[in-house]
C-alpha cells in the first residue's frame, strides 16, 4: 500500500501541485497525468527519495503504513522505470538482473541467483538473451529487462515515468499490457506518469486512483 | 742583493707558515674522515658532458670503497642554477642545511659568491692533496682576476682553443685576420655560440684580446673608458664576420655544445673547446669525425683552471672535503687527464700529463659581463 | 559512521586548496613581495632590454599562430574522419615535446637524414645545402614543431566535443538546406566546436607562450621568444637580470591575459563571420575554395603524416642511441653497438623508477581531485566555471614555478620529493579534468537513481556505475596527466633542487650537453613510458569494447 498525504511542490513560491491524499492498493497502477512542467516527473523522484533540491516539497509519504518520507533512496525500497529503459549499459542482460537481486536468503549461493535470473528470463521469452549486452537489445526487449530489473529487486512499491513513450505503436500496447500483468502478479502498488490517458491499464482490477493535473486544479478519480 | 734574499727569506716565510697551518688542518684530517663515513655529497656540477658524467661515477665507487662516502652527482643544464640557488638561501636566512655540498664553478660564479661571502674558506686548508697542486706552474690562484684566498680548490686547466676541418688554416696557430680570410672564401660555416654563452664570449675576448694588442686595460677592472676606447675594435671586426658566419648571422648556435653539434653535422668548419684534449678524446670516443685538427690563437689560448668550492651552509662538508681530497689525488687527476675517460689537463705533477698550448692570460672577470652586455645591445634588435 | 559519498566534497575543497589556491597564492605572495622593490629605472631598463621588442613579437606570434593553424588543421581533418581515430592518436600524443623536436630536426635539417639519404642516391650534397625543409634553429622551424605537437591534443578535444554534438543530425539538417557536407560542418557544427574548445585552445595557447625547452634547442635566438629570455635572465645572476627576469615574468603574466581575451573572441569573430556570409549570400572566391580543399586534402592525410614522423622520430632516436660515430654525409651510421644501452642502464633504472612513481602517483591524484570536484559540483547542484580549475594550466609555468621557488627558499621548505609531487599533480590537474569534464557532466544521473532505488548505497552506485561507465574518459583523463608529470622539467628541477632525477630532467641536461647519441637515449625513455601508458589504455579499452560486443 503506497500512500502520500498532504503533498505540496513549490517553485519559487508558486505551487505546482498539491495532493491531498492518494492510496495505490498492491497490484494496482495509479496513474498521474499532467501537461509537462506541472511537477508530476518532481513529483515520482520525491516518491523515490531524491527531489531536486530547487523544489520546496512537503508532504508524508508512507509504504505499508510505514512513514519513509526521511528514507534515503537505498532504503526506500522503491523501484523506478524511466522513459529509457536505463540498463546498465557495461554489464550483459544477466549482470543487469544479478546487480537488481537481493542478497539474502534464498539468493545467496552463486547457484541460487543464476537460478533465480535465468527462470525469470524464460518467463518472458528473454532466456536467449542472457548474455546479450543492452545496446543490443530492441527497444521492446529491453523495456522487459527494465522492468524485470525492477521486480526482481522485490521493490515495496514501483514508480513509472512514462515508461511506454519510447516505443513505438504496436509494441507499446504489448508492453504495456505486459507489465500491468507482471505488476498485478507481483502485487506491488505502483505509480505511474504519463501524459497519455490510453497508457491506464484496461483491466479495472488493474486500475488505481487516476490524479489528473490541470493548469487550474489538480481532480482524483478514485477508482 | 740583500733586497733579493730579504725577498727570498719573506717567500719562505709565508712558505712555511702556510706548510705549518697546513700540516695543523692535516693532522685534524682523520677526524674530518670519521665524520664523512657515512654521508652523501650533493655534487652540483654541468651534467652536459658524457665524459664528465661518467668519470664522476667512477669517483662515486671510489670515495665509497675508500671513505665510505658517496658522491651524488646532482646534474645541471647550467651551474647559474646552483649559484642561484645559493643566493635564495642567503636572502632567505637559511645558514646551513643547504641542498648544495660541493659545486663545480669558475669564474663569475665563483666572483659572485665570494663577494657574497657564500662559500667556505677552511677547505683548501684542510686537504692534504693540497700540497700536491702545482701553483708554481699554473695560474691556480686567480680565477679570473680575482684572488681565490682559498675559498675554491683548483681542480682542472681549460684552454680554449678551435676545432678545424682539416687543410682550413695552414698552421696550428692562427689568427683574428686569417679567421676572417677563411670566412670570406667559405661564407655560411662558421658561427659561434651567442654569449653569454661562456665559450662564446671567451671567442670575443681572444678576438680583442689580439686586436686591442692586448692592450693593458683588458687585466684590470673594467672601466667605461677603456670599453669606449677597446670594444670599436671589436664591434669593427665583428660587423665583417657577422655576414659570412651560417645563416647571415641571425641565429647563433645556442650553446657551444650544439657548435659541436654543428660540425659533426658539417653544417660548420670550425667549433671552440676549452678542453686542450676534448678533440682527440672526443675523435676517439665517435663523437666527433676523423678529420678535423686542433688550432689556437696565436697570441695564446686563453688559459684558465675550474674549481671545487663548498658552500657555507652546506649539510656536509667533512664528506665534501673528503670527496676533494680525493679529487685532487693522483688516482683521480690521472684518470681525469686520460683521454679515455674525460682528458681535462691536471692541476697537479703527473709523469703523463700531455702538454698544454701556449698560453695566454684571461682577461679580468668584469670584462665578461661588459662583453655580454655591449654584444646583446649591438647585435640583439 | 561517515558515508563515503559524503568525502566528494571535502576531498574537492582540499583538491582545490592544494591544487589551485595554494599554488597560486604562493606564487603572487613571491611576486608582491618582489614586485613592492621595483623602481622606475629598473623599470626603464628592463623596457630597453635588448631585442625585448622582437621577442615579445616572437612569442605573441608563436603563441597565437601555432594554436590556430593546429586547431583549423584538427578541425579540417576531423570533418571526415570517425572518432575510433582517437586510438591512433595515443600514440602521437605521447611524444614528449623535447624528443619530437630533436627528431624533426635531425629529419628534415639540412644535414638531415632527407638530405642524407637524396646524397647516397643522388651525391649531389657532399656539403650539406644552404636551403632544407627546417633550419636547425628559425621561428618557423619551432612554430611547425608546436603545431604537429598540439595537433593530437585538439583532436583529442574535438572528438570529446563531438560526442557531445547530434552531428549527424547537423550533417543532415545541413544537407537537406543544400550544404555540401564540408559547408555544413564548417557553417553548422565547427562554430559550436569553437564554443567547446575555447579552453583547450587557451591551455594551448599559453603553453605556446611560455614553453622553453623547445625554443631553446630549435628556436631563433637573436633574439629568442620572450619566455627564453625570462628564462636566461632567471639563470643570470646579476641584479639587474634577476629585475629583468621579474619584470618578464610580469610581461609573460600580461600577455597570456590579453591570449586570453584574443582567444575568447575567437568564436564570436568566427561566428559573426559566418553570419555576414549568410546575410549576404557571399561565396567563397574561387582561388580561396581552391586553396581550402587543398587545404583540406593536407588534412586529410595528417594521420598518416604524423605516422611516418613519429616512426621517423621514434627511428631516428633509436638508431642514435645505438651509433658508434655517425657523421655527415654518412646516411647509416658506421656501426651499431648497443654500449650506451648496457653502460646506462644501471643509471636509467632509478630514474625510470621515480618517473613512474612521480607519475603514476601525481595521475591518480588528479584523477581524484578531478572526480571530487566533478561530483561536488553535482553535489552543489551547479556547474563551477572551469577556468579557476584549469588555472594552472593558463598560467604561465616559468613564473608559477618560480614564485614558489622563492617562497619555499623563504620559508625555509627543504627541497624534496614531496613538493616535486605536490607540483606534478597541480600540474596533471588540469588535464585530467580537462579531459574529464565533458563527459561527466553529461552523465545521466538517472542511472545513479536506478541503482540506489535497487537498494545500493550512492557510494556503490557511483563506484559500480559510474566509474565504470566513464571508464573511457577517466583512463584517458589519467593516462594525460601520466604522460603530463612524465614532460614535467621546471618544477622537477627547480623544486627538487635537481636532486629527484627523472628521465626528463636527464634528457634536459644531456642535451646542454649536445651529446646526440645519450640525448636520444634518454629522449627515447621518455617516449616510451607515456607511450607504453597510452598503449596499455588502449589495448584495454579496445578489448573491453570487443567483449562488450561479442
Amino acid at each position: 500500500m503506497l500512500k502520500l498525504q498532504q503533498v505540496k511542490i513549490a517553485r519559487a513560491g508558486q505551487t505546482l501541485l498539491q495532493v491531498p491524499e492518494l492510496t495505490v492498493a498492491p497490484g494496482k497502477v495509479g496513474m498521474i497525468m499532467g501537461p509537462s512542467g506541472s511537477g508530476k516527473s518532481t513529483l515520482l523522484l520525491w516518491l523515490l527519495g531524491q527531489a531536486p533540491a530547487t523544489f520546496d516539497i512537503a508532504g508524508q509519504l508512507s509504504l505499508n503504513d510505514q512513514d519513509i518520507t526521511q528514507q534515503e533512496v537505498s532504503a526506500r525500497r522503491i523501484g523506478m522505470l524511466f522513459q529509457s529503459s536505463l540498463l546498465f549499459p557495461h554489464m550483459s542482460v544477466e549482470q543487469n538482473l544479478l546487480f537488481a537481486l537481493p542478497r539474502r536468503a534464498p539468493y545467496q549461493s552463486c547457484a541460487a541467483r543464476l537460478a533465480r535470473v535465468e527462470t525469470l528470463l524464460a518467463a518472458v521469452a528473454l532466456a536467449d538473451k542472457r548474455k546479450a549486452m543492452p545496446d543490443t537489445l530492441s527497444g521492446g526487449e529491453q523495456a522487459r529487462v527494465a522492468l524485470l530489473r525492477a521486480l526482481i529487486n522485490e521493490p515495496k512499491a514501483l514508480l513509472l515515468d512514462e515508461p511506454f513513450a519510447a516505443l513505438d505503436q504496436h509494441r507499446r500496447e504489448e508492453v504495456r499490457q505486459w507489465t500491468f500483468e507482471q505488476i498485478a502478479q507481483w502485487q506491488i502498488p505502483a505509480l505511474m506518469v504519463s501524459h497519455d490517458l490510453q497508457d491506464r491499464p484496461a483491466l479495472a482490477q488493474q486500475r488505481g486512483p487516476l490524479l489528473s493535473i490541470g493548469n487550474a486544479a489538480t481532480h482524483l478519480v478514485q477508482e | 742583493m740583500f733586497k733579493l734574499s730579504l725577498r727570498n727569506i719573506f717567500k719562505r716565510l709565508v712558505i712555511a707558515t702556510w706548510l705549518l697551518a697546513s700540516t695543523c688542518a692535516v693532522a685534524d684530517w682523520p677526524e674530518v674522515l670519521a665524520e664523512a663515513r657515512g654521508d652523501t655529497v650533493y655534487f652540483y656540477g654541468w651534467g652536459g658532458s658524457d665524459a664528465v658524467n661518467r668519470y664522476l661515477r667512477w669517483v662515486d665507487g671510489e670515495l665509497n670503497r675508500h671513505y665510505g662516502v658517496r658522491l651524488k652527482h646532482v646534474k645541471v643544464a647550467d651551474i647559474a642554477e646552483a649559484v642561484q640557488r645559493l643566493q635564495l638561501d642567503a636572502a632567505a636566512g637559511r645558514a646551513n642545511n643547504g641542498a648544495i655540498d660541493l659545486l663545480w664553478i669558475n669564474g663569475e660564479n665563483f666572483h659572485v659568491l665570494k663577494r657574497a661571502k657564500l662559500l667556505r674558506a677552511d677547505v683548501l686548508a684542510a686537504l692534504p692533496n693540497s700540497a700536491l697542486l702545482l701553483n708554481d706552474k699554473l695560474p691556480l690562484s686567480s680565477d679570473f682576476g680575482v684572488a681565490v684566498d682559498g675559498l675554491e680548490v683548483p681542480w682542472g686547466i681549460g684552454q680554449f682553443n678551435i676545432m678545424a676541418r682539416t687543410n682550413s688554416f695552414a698552421d696550428s696557430a692562427i689568427n683574428a685576420e686569417q679567421l676572417l680570410a677563411f670566412a670570406r672564401q667559405n661564407p655560411g660555416q662558421l658561427s659561434y655560440p651567442k654569449p653569454p654563452d661562456f665559450i662564446g664570449t671567451t671567442f670575443l675576448k681572444s678576438l680583442l684580446a689580439e686586436l686591442s694588442e692586448q692592450d693593458p686595460r683588458l687585466y684590470q677592472p673594467a672601466t667605461d673608458n677603456a670599453a669606449e676606447q677597446l670594444l670599436p675594435l671589436l664591434w669593427h671586426y665583428l660587423d665583417a664576420l657577422h655576414p659570412l658566419l651560417s645563416e647571415q648571422g641571425k641565429v647563433f648556435a645556442q650553446s657551444s655544445a650544439q657548435q659541436l653539434q654543428w660540425l659533426a653535422d658539417a653544417k660548420l668548419s670550425v667549433a671552440f673547446s676549452f678542453n686542450p684534449q676534448e678533440l682527440s678524446s672526443k675523435m676517439s670516443s665517435g663523437h666527433l669525425p676523423d678529420n678535423l685538427q686542433q688550432h689556437y690563437f696565436s697570441l695564446g689560448a686563453i688559459t684558465n683552471s675550474h674549481y671545487l668550492a663548498v658552500p657555507r651552509n652546506a649539510s656536509h662538508p667533512a664528506a665534501a672535503k673528503v670527496a676533494i681530497n680525493f679529487l685532487l689525488s693522483e688516482a683521480a687527476q690521472a684518470r681525469k687527464a686520460d683521454t679515455a675517460y674525460w682528458g681535462d689537463p691536471p692541476v697537479i705533477d703527473l709523469p703523463q700529463a700531455g702538454t698544454l698550448l701556449p698560453a695566454a692570460t684571461e682577461l679580468h672577470a668584469s670584462w665578461q659581463s661588459l662583453l655580454e652586455q655591449h654584444w646583446l645591445q649591438r647585435y640583439q634588435r | 559512521m561517515i558515508k563515503a559519498s559524503r568525502l566528494f566534497t571535502p576531498t574537492a575543497v582540499i583538491s582545490l586548496l592544494g591544487l589551485i589556491i595554494l599554488p597560486l597564492g604562493l606564487a603572487l605572495l613571491a611576486f608582491g613581495q618582489k614586485l613592492s622593490g621595483v623602481t622606475a629605472a629598473e623599470l626603464h631598463t628592463f623596457s630597453h632590454a635588448p631585442g625585448l621588442g622582437a621577442a615579445t613579437l616572437y612569442s605573441l606570434a608563436l603563441a597565437l599562430l601555432a594554436p590556430l593553424l593546429a586547431c583549423y588543421w584538427a578541425l579540417a581533418f576531423s570533418a571526415r574522419s570517425s572518432a575510433k581515430v582517437v586510438a591512433w592518436l595515443s600514440p602521437l600524443l605521447s611524444i614528449p615535446h623535447l624528443a619530437f623536436a630533436v627528431g624533426m630536426v635531425f629529419l628534415f635539417s639540412p644535414s638531415g637524414w632527407i638530405v642524407r639519404v637524396l646524397h647516397e642516391v643522388s651525391g649531389a650534397f657532399a656539403a650539406p645545402p644552404d636551403w632544407a625543409l627546417l633550419p636547425e634553429r628559425s621561428f618557423i622551424t619551432l612554430l611547425v614543431v608546436l603545431i604537429l605537437k598540439e595537433v593530437p591534443f585538439l583532436l583529442l578535444m574535438i572528438f570529446s566535443a563531438c560526442s557531445q554534438l547530434p552531428i549527424e543530425r547537423y550533417r543532415q539538417l545541413g544537407q537537406s538546406l543544400g550544404y555540401s557536407a564540408s559547408a555544413s560542418w564548417w557553417q553548422l557544427v565547427v562554430p559550436e566546436l569553437l564554443r567547446r574548445l575555447t579552453l583547450p585552445m587557451a591551455a594551448v595557447m599559453i603553453y605556446s607562450l611560455s614553453v622553453v625547452d623547445i625554443p631553446l634547442l630549435v628556436g631563433p635566438n637573436l633574439p629568442g621568444v620572450l619566455a627564453q629570455e625570462v628564462f636566461a635572465w632567471q639563470r643570470d645572476f646579476s641584479l639587474a637580470a634577476a629585475v629583468n627576469g621579474l619584470l618578464g615574468s610580469v610581461l609573460l603574466l600580461l600577455l597570456a591575459l590579453g591570449l586570453l581575451g584574443v582567444n575568447r573572441l575567437h568564436q564570436p569573430l568566427y561566428h559573426w563571420l559566418l553570419v555576414r556570409v549568410w546575410r549576404h549570400g557571399w561565396v567563397l572566391p574561387r582561388l580561396l575554395a581552391w586553396l581550402g580543399r587543398g587545404a583540406m586534402v593536407v588534412a586529410r592525410i595528417w594521420l598518416p603524416l604524423m605516422f611516418v614522423l613519429g616512426l621517423g622520430v621514434l627511428l631516428s632516436l633509436l638508431v642514435w642511441s645505438l651509433a658508434a660515430g655517425w657523421f655527415y654525409p654518412r646516411w647509416l651510421p658506421a656501426g651499431l653497438n648497443a654500449e650506451v644501452w648496457v653502460r646506462e642502464w644501471p643509471f636509467v633504472r632509478p630514474m625510470i623508477w621515480t618517473t613512474l612513481s612521480l607519475a603514476i602517483a601525481s595521475a591518480c591524484v588528479a584523477l581524484v581531485a578531478a572526480l571530487a570536484c566533478l561530483e561536488a559540483q553535482h553535489k552543489e547542484g551547479r556547474v563551477w566555471p572551469q577556468w579557476p580549475m584549469l588555472l594552472a594550466l593558463l598560467a604561465p609555468q616559468l613564473p608559477l614555478v618560480m614564485g614558489w621557488q622563492y617562497s619555499f627558499s623563504f620559508y625555509q621548505l627543504t627541497p624534496h620529493l614531496g613538493w616535486v609531487f605536490w607540483a606534478h599533480c597541480v600540474f596533471a590537474f588540469p588535464y585530467a579534468y580537462l579531459v574529464l569534464a565533458g563527459d561527466y557532466q553529461r552523465y545521466d544521473r538517472r542511472w545513479l537513481l536506478v541503482g540506489q532505488s535497487l537498494g545500493y548505497s550512492p557510494w556503490r552506485c557511483w563506484f559500480t556505475l559510474l566509474l565504470p561507465m566513464l571508464r573511457r574518459p577517466v583512463l584517458y583523463g589519467w593516462v594525460i596527466a601520466f604522460s603530463v608529470s612524465v614532460a614535467q622539467y621546471l618544477p622537477t628541477q627547480l623544486l627538487g633542487a635537481g636532486r629527484i632525477i627523472t628521465l626528463t630532467t636527464e634528457a634536459v641536461n644531456v642535451s646542454s650537453g649536445g651529446d646526440r647519441q645519450l640525448l636520444s637515449f634518454y629522449a627515447l625513455w621518455q617516449f616510451i613510458l607515456p607511450l607504453v601508458a597510452l598503449l596499455a589504455v588502449t589495448v584495454y579499452l579496445a578489448l573491453a569494447s570487443r567483449r562488450h560486443n561479442a
